[in-house]
C-alpha cells in the first residue's frame, strides 16, 4: 500500500471511531436537549486545538457476549487542548457508546490524561455523562473507578481538577466529581446520586422523581455538591472559561493578571450598608464596590447563601472572597456555610490566592438542629482553614462580629495578616441585647420597670462594646477606616503582602474536623 | 432601592431580631422533636412481618413488639419503656413509610414529652 492509501485508511479508522455511538444514537442525545461528547469538547476548547489521543483503544472484556462488541474509543474521549490559548487536559464520557459506562480500558484512557495533567502540570476538566459502572466487566470497572479517586486525590491542590456533569452521574462515579475542586451542572441535564429512584422505590418504598432526588438544583441548592449551576451547555461552558480566567494553572504559579481596573463608579459602597445592624443588605455589592471593574465571579452561589464566596480582582490580581452575607439569614454561620467557605479558603490556600474576608455576622446559628448536625465540628473547619492558610489573608469587619464567629472569620488570633474595620464594626461576645440580658440580669429583675431597665442596661453595653475602638486598643485591629477607603486599603494591602513567606510546623498532614 | 419591595422575616440571634431572608434549605428544614416514648414509630421504611402484642398487653423494657423487615433484613422492634399497649396502628402485612406510627402505650411512669415542654 502507498502512503496515500495508508492515509486514507487511517481517515477511515478514524472517521469510524468518531461517530461514536453512530447517527441514530447521536440523534437520541440531541433529542435530549444533550450535545454529544465530540461537540462538548469543541464547544469547550479554543477553535481547533483539540488533540485526541487512544482514540482506537478497545476494551478485552470477554465475559457476557462483551468479545463480539466493538465500543468507539470505549465510550470516552480524551486529549489535550486549549482554553484561552493555555494548555488543559480533557476527557468526555460518550452517551451514546454503550450509554457511556465505565469498564477498565475506558478508565484507563481518564488515568493516562489525568496523570499527564498531574504531570504536564495543567488543568484537568472531566465531562461526566455515563450510566455507570460497564457491569459486564465486573469488578475490574469497580478498579478502574478506585484508579480515578485515587489520581483526583494525588493531583488535590496540585492543578485544578473541574467536573462537569452533562448526563447522568450515578454510583460510585459520583466520587470522583466530589473529590474534584469545582462542579458544574445544567438544569434537566445533570443528574448525581448514589442510588436512583428505582432502587430507593423498591428497597425504600419512597417515591422521588430523578430531578427532586439529584437533579441540577438539588445539588446546587440544597446538597452543596454542585458549584455552578448553568440553564444550558453553553452556558455552563462560558462559565468554566470564566473559572479559568481566575485561577492559576498549578500550585507553582499565581493567577494571570489583568490590567487594573477601577470598579464602577455608580456603586457607593458607604450608601450600601445600613449604620443599624439588624437592618439587611447584599453583600455582594460590597464586593462589586471593591473589586476591578465591579467584576465578582460567585461560587457555590445558591447553596448557603448566607455566606458569599467567589473571586474577584484588586489591582489586576485575583482574590478569594468570603463575606457574610445578611441578606440570609443575617448571615449567620451555620454548617453549610463553615463548610462552604473553609473548602474555599483551602482552594485559595492550596493556589496561591490572597483571601478578603468582609465580615458582617451574628455568630454560629444556635438550635437544636444545629447542635445535632454537628455545628461544632463544621464550624471548627473554618477555624482549621483559616489557621491553616498562609496565604495574604486581609478582614474587614463592616458591622458584626460577635462571639465564635469573630474569632472564625479571619481574626488577628488565627493570624489575618491585615484586620480592619469601619467605625460601624460591633466586636463583642455576642449582641448587646442579649448581653444584657445576662450581664444584667439581676438589676432588671429588680427593677420597678424591667423593661425600662433593659434598655438602659442595653444601651450602656452598646456605648461600651458596639464599637471597633475597644478590640482597636489591644492590637486585634490594625485600624480603622472610612469606608470610601476601603478598596484603597485593600489595594495596599495585598500590594504590601506580595512578598509574604509563612509557614507551619512540618507534618505529614493534620487531622481536620472533617 | 430594589431592596424595598422585599418583604423580609426576623430572625433572633441571642435575642436580637435581625431582618433578613430565609433561604429554601432552611424554609424546609425539619424540627427536632423530643423523642416521645408514649409512641412507637418506624425509623425506616418497610413491611410489619408479624405483630407480636396485642391492645391491652402489659409490656416490660425489651418485650418483642412487632416485627419490621427493612433494607432486606427482619429486626425485632422490642419495647423501651414498661407500661401496657394502648393502640396497635399496623397489623401484619402493612407497608409502612419511615417515622409511621406503630404503637401507643400508657406507661407505669410520668416521663417528659415535648408538650410538656411547649
Amino acid at each position: 500500500m502507498s502512503l496515500k492509501q495508508k492515509t486514507n485508511e487511517l481517515l477511515k479508522r478514524k472517521a469510524i471511531a468518531e461517530a461514536g455511538g453512530g447517527e441514530e444514537a447521536s440523534l437520541k442525545q440531541q433529542a435530549r436537549g444533550k450535545m454529544t461528547a465530540r461537540e462538548r469538547i469543541i464547544a469547550l476548547l479554543d477553535k481547533d486545538s483539540f488533540q485526541e489521543y487512544d482514540l482506537f483503544v478497545q476494551h478485552d472484556a470477554r465475559d457476557f457476549d462483551m468479545q463480539n462488541k466493538v465500543l468507539a474509543g470505549d465510550g470516552v474521549i480524551t486529549g489535550t487542548g486549549t482554553i484561552y490559548g493555555q494548555p488543559v487536559c480533557i476527557y468526555a464520557q460518550d452517551f451514546t457508546v454503550e450509554g457511556g459506562s465505565l469498564g477498565f480500558a475506558h478508565a484507563r484512557k481518564i488515568t493516562k490524561i489525568m496523570d499527564h495533567s498531574l504531570k504536564m502540570r495543567m488543568p484537568l476538566i472531566g465531562i461526566n455523562d455515563s450510566g455507570g459502572a460497564r457491569i459486564q466487566e465486573g469488578v475490574n470497572s469497580l478498579a478502574g473507578y478506585g484508579e480515578i479517586f485515587f489520581r483526583n486525590t494525588l493531583a488535590s491542590g496540585v492543578i485544578p481538577q473541574i467536573s462537569v456533569i452533562l448526563g447522568p452521574c450515578a454510583g460510585g462515579a459520583v466520587y470522583s466529581p466530589a473529590l474534584t475542586d469545582f462542579v458544574f451542572v445544567v438544569e434537566n441535564i445533570s443528574k448525581m446520586f448514589i442510588t436512583g429512584p428505582e432502587v430507593i422505590k423498591t428497597v425504600l418504598g419512597e417515591e422521588i422523581s430523578m430531578e427532586e432526588l439529584g437533579g441540577a438544583k438539588v445539588h446546587a441548592e440544597i446538597s452543596g455538591n454542585a458549584h455552578f449551576y448553568a440553564m444550558s451547555e453553553l452556558e455552563c461552558f462560558e462559565q468554566i472559561k470564566r473559572l479559568l480566567t481566575f485561577i492559576p494553572w498549578n500550585n507553582g504559579q499565581k493567577a494571570r493578571a489583568f490590567p487594573p481596573k477601577e470598579p464602577r463608579k455608580e456603586i457607593k459602597i458607604e450608601k450600601i450598608v445600613p449604620s443599624d445592624t439588624r437592618q439587611p443588605y447584599d453583600v455582594r455589592e460590597v464586593i462589586m464596590a471593591i473589586v476591578d471593574d465591579s467584576d465578582f465571579f460567585e461560587v457555590s452561589e445558591l447553596f448557603a447563601p448566607n455566606i458569599v464566596i467567589g473571586f474577584g480582582r484588586i489591582n489586576g490580581e485575583t482574590v478569594g472572597f468570603v463575606a457574610n452575607q445578611p441578606l440570609y439569614l443575617a448571615g449567620v454561620l451555620d454548617c453549610d456555610s463553615s463548610d462552604k467557605a473553609a473548602r474555599f479558603i483551602t482552594y485559595c490556600d492550596s493556589f496561591n490566592i490572597p483571601i478578603v474576608t468582609i465580615e458582617d455576622m451574628p455568630g454560629f446559628l444556635p438550635g437544636i438542629d444545629q447542635e445535632h448536625a454537628g455545628i461544632i465540628r463544621h464550624g471548627a473547619k473554618m477555624l482549621y482553614a483559616y489557621s491553616e492558610a498562609t496565604v495574604p489573608k486581609i478582614t474587614v469587619i463592616l458591622r458584626k462580629a460577635y462571639g465564635g464567629g469573630y474569632i472564625a472569620m479571619n481574626s488577628r488570633h488565627l493570624r489575618a495578616d491585615f484586620v480592619f474595620a469601619w467605625p460601624t464594626a460591633e466586636i463583642a461576645v455576642m449582641g448587646p441585647e442579649g448581653a444584657a440580658n445576662i450581664i444584667f440580669r439581676k438589676e432588671i429583675a429588680a427593677a420597678e420597670s424591667p423593661e425600662e431597665m433593659r434598655k438602659l442596661k442595653i444601651k450602656e453595653y452598646k456605648d461600651k462594646f458596639a464599637n471597633p475602638y475597644a478590640a482597636a486598643s489591644k492590637g486585634y485591629i490594625d485600624a480603622v477606616i472610612e469606608p470610601q477607603r476601603t478598596r484603597e486599603i485593600l489595594l495596599h494591602a495585598i500590594e504590601v503582602s506580595a512578598n509574604k513567606t509563612d509557614g507551619r510546623p512540618r507534618k505529614k498532614h493534620g487531622t481536620p474536623p472533617l | 432601592m430594589e431592596h424595598e419591595k422585599i418583604k423580609y422575616k426576623t430572625f433572633i440571634v441571642d435575642d436580637v431580631a435581625y431582618k433578613t431572608l430565609y433561604h429554601t434549605k432552611y424554609e424546609k428544614r425539619e424540627k427536632y422533636e423530643l423523642p416521645n416514648p408514649k409512641v412507637l414509630r418506624s425509623f425506616l421504611p418497610g413491611n410489619i412481618l408479624k405483630v407480636l402484642v396485642k391492645e391491652g398487653d402489659v409490656i416490660k423494657k425489651g418485650t418483642g413488639l412487632c416485627v419490621l423487615e427493612a433494607m432486606k433484613t427482619e429486626s425485632v422492634i422490642r419495647s423501651t419503656v414498661s407500661g401496657t399497649v394502648a393502640k396497635i396502628h399496623v397489623h401484619k402485612g402493612s407497608v409502612v413509610p419511615n417515622n409511621a406510627l406503630l404503637m401507643e402505650f400508657d406507661l407505669d411512669e410520668e416521663v417528659v414529652t415535648q408538650s410538656d415542654i411547649d
